[in-house]
């Protein structure tokens, strides 16, 4: 009998923090900032460690409720020196998409976590220094060279990161990008073993992380 | 029984009861799927490294021999040489007393455009020699093989001491070792 009654008083005290955070969160959805735009620090930081040297800036716009339209753009200088195998490239990248606010704060809309999809494509050039041949079963006799040529490729990036206010406007948008590669204009078809935005081939999927750092403009 | 139920229930509601705030379930739910998300790239590296060479290098001259009258494979015992010189004086042994109806030639690679083979059946003290002539290219194979090297407009010559005669096969491109490229019909 009293456990019946305590079940009863837990289902109305429910009810009541239900509508209770679903008014804040109706607040919070007023004070969601509709444009963003930042910089990403992972790229100039890894530049100091690694091959892979650029930046990138990319700009958010709420469309819809928790839907907001992203694009990216960056610049990117890498090479693959492995498996006798010397490449090197440059240019530029840019991605489109769009990210989806699974959970936001109650007092600030603006911050949150978020899920969602990139769609990339690089349009780089691409000097293959040095590859290998293999004249017998498995030893490389002698290396072949190409000249420089333009190339591009493209690839699909699915996006987990949240988004939390530093100071005033400023916002820290951190997030991870596994990455599929789909197609590419190659030279002389050989497949891209580094591409800008994307990185060095290492199997089927690759793994991209961003640190941004943005400014809410309204 | 029944009431034995709801008991349960109501203790678990007890313990559990902040998680009915629908915040916290979405973030659960949303932080779940981020750990899904993070986790998916890293299981998927661990079985990558595609990054060693298997099959698919540069073809060896697939070679049968044939009896006298082309019924039937003959095997037999084979020493054969390779040189880029017909007087053989920088030679490489590719098989001793190698007893069989079939063998792989490797041809001399890139920058070659003839290759000699010496063969030697058996106790025969005379040996033949096999001419390859052909033109060589590289091909791009994946990113662990680099490039191999592939033949085209491939022709052959003998020497007839113990050959009868040569059947080169139809096509006069080397690119696959697994298709026969030539015949020999052996003689006495």
């Amino acid at each position: 009998m009293s456990a019946q009654q305590d079940s009863i008083n837990i289902e109305s005290k429910t009810v009541v923090t239900d509508t209770d955070s679903l008014k804040n969160m109706a607040k919070g959805h007023r004070d969601v900032g509709n444009l963003f735009i930042g910089v990403d620090l992972f790229s100039p930081a890894l530049s100091a460690f690694s091959d892979r040297q650029g930046g990138m800036a990319f700009a958010s716009y709420r469309i819809y409720k928790k839907w907001n339209l992203s694009a990216e753009i960056g610049y990117e200088k890498n090479n693959f020196d492995d498996l006798d195998w010397k490449v090197s490239v440059d240019g530029i990248y840019f991605k489109f998409g769009f990210s989806w606010f699974a959970s936001q704060d109650y007092r600030n809309g603006s911050n949150g976590f978020y899920t969602g999809a990139r769609f990339g494509y690089a349009a780089y050039s691409q000097e293959i220094e040095q590859y290998p041949i293999r004249e017998s079963s498995n030893q490389v006799d002698e290396y072949g060279s190409l000249p420089k040529e333009n190339v591009s490729a493209y690839w699909f990036e699915m996006v987990g990161g949240a988004r939390v206010r530093l100071i005033s406007n400023l916002y820290a948008d951190v997030s991870v990008r596994p990455q599929i590669y789909l197609g590419s204009k190659k030279q002389q078809n050989i497949d891209p073993l580094v591409i800008p935005g994307y990185g060095k081939d290492r199997g089927p999927m690759n793994f991209n992380v961003i640190w941004g750092l943005s400014w809410k403009i309204f | 029984m029944k009431l034995k139920d709801q008991e349960k229930l109501t203790h678990k509601n007890h313990s559990d009861n902040r998680i009915f705030d629908p915040m916290r379930i979405q973030e659960f739910k949303f932080g779940f799927a981020v750990s899904i998300l993070m986790i998916v790239p890293f299981l998927l590296s661990g079985c990558e490294e595609d990054d060693i060479c298997i099959g698919e290098g540069t073809p060896n001259l697939t070679v049968v021999f044939r009896n006298q009258l082309n019924t039937e494979n003959q095997k037999d015992s084979l020493t054969i040489y390779r040189s880029a010189d017909i007087g053989f004086e920088e030679a490489d042994t590719l098989f001793e007393k190698f007893f069989t109806d079939s063998i792989k030639l490797p041809l001399a690679g890139l920058n070659t455009e003839r290759v000699y083979f010496k063969i030697k059946r058996r106790s025969n003290s005379d040996s033949d020699i096999l001419t390859v002539n052909y033109q060589s290219k590289s091909e791009y194979v994946s990113k662990a093989c680099g490039f191999r090297v592939v033949y085209e407009s491939l022709n052959y010559e003998t020497t007839h001491q113990h050959i009868s005669s040569l059947l080169p096969a139809e096509s006069n491109e080397l690119k696959d070792e697994t298709i026969t490229n030539l015949y020999i019909i052996l003689g006495n």
